[in-house]
């Protein structure tokens, strides 16, 4: 299984599609940086696999002011959170 | 778990580092520590000691260093993006005829075949880029 580290906004970037696309079934994605934006993006939310687990980290979303603005389908996370989730996955992937 | 954090981000131009650093100070809590921080690309000016920021903002260089005193990691530095950038130690100023140089302890210069070393050794390998 593969964390997929995300960290470009899919309003500016056609990274958070290309991530999406090489997400296989048991995979996670989680938002982090400017990557937060996508968690707001109702067509990128959209088109989210139901069998990849999508989080957004709190601590850049309250940076950027967008705390409670998350779609249903992104799960929010702490720091401690993504380190885990880095354990749990045997290996990640940054996407930018 | 042992971890390897790469880092591509230049100090103040992207999130990467601060986000780099973040990620380091979480490890020692959850049980995991942090075994070495390569300096890549861009990344490789949070080695210059030449860096001052305001007295308000984080001392990215510094950071780093305290990274290495608390969890004893190792802070490697791509010798080949170093060099290209005007980042490098004592030793490559004199053979490059240079008399100044920005790079000293506790960063390290070396090849990216340390990097491979590096991340065969560890549990996790993670990545922050700008």
């Amino acid at each position: 299984m593969t964390l997929h580290i995300l960290n470009r906004s899919a309003f500016s970037s056609a990274t958070p599609d290309d991530a999406l696309r090489a997400a296989v079934p048991g995979d996670a994605l989680v938002l982090v940086e400017d990557g937060v934006y996508c968690a707001l993006d109702a067509r990128w939310c959209a088109s989210l696999p139901l069998d990849v687990a999508v989080y957004v980290l709190s601590e850049d979303l309250e940076a950027r002011g967008l705390g409670a603005r998350t779609d249903a389908r992104v799960q929010t996370v702490t720091v401690d959170d993504f380190v885990e989730l880095t354990a749990t996955h045997s290996q990640s992937i940054s996407w930018f | 778990m042992k971890y390897t954090l790469i880092v591509y981000g230049a100090p103040y131009s992207s999130q990467a580092a601060h986000s780099a650093l973040r990620f380091a100070r979480a490890l020692p809590g959850l049980g995991h520590t942090v075994a070495t921080v390569f300096f890549y690309h861009d990344g490789v000016y949070n080695a210059s000691t030449l860096i001052t920021p305001p007295q308000d903002e984080p001392h990215l260089n510094q950071a780093w260093a305290d990274l290495k005193t608390t969890q004893g990691c190792e802070l490697l530095v791509c010798v080949a993006a170093a060099l290209k950038r005007g980042v490098m130690n004592d030793a490559e100023a004199r053979r490059h005829g240079g008399e100044v140089h920005n790079l000293g302890e506790p960063f390290e210069l070396t090849g990216v075949g340390q990097l491979l070393a590096s991340a065969q050794s560890s549990d996790r390998t993670v990545t922050f880029a700008p």
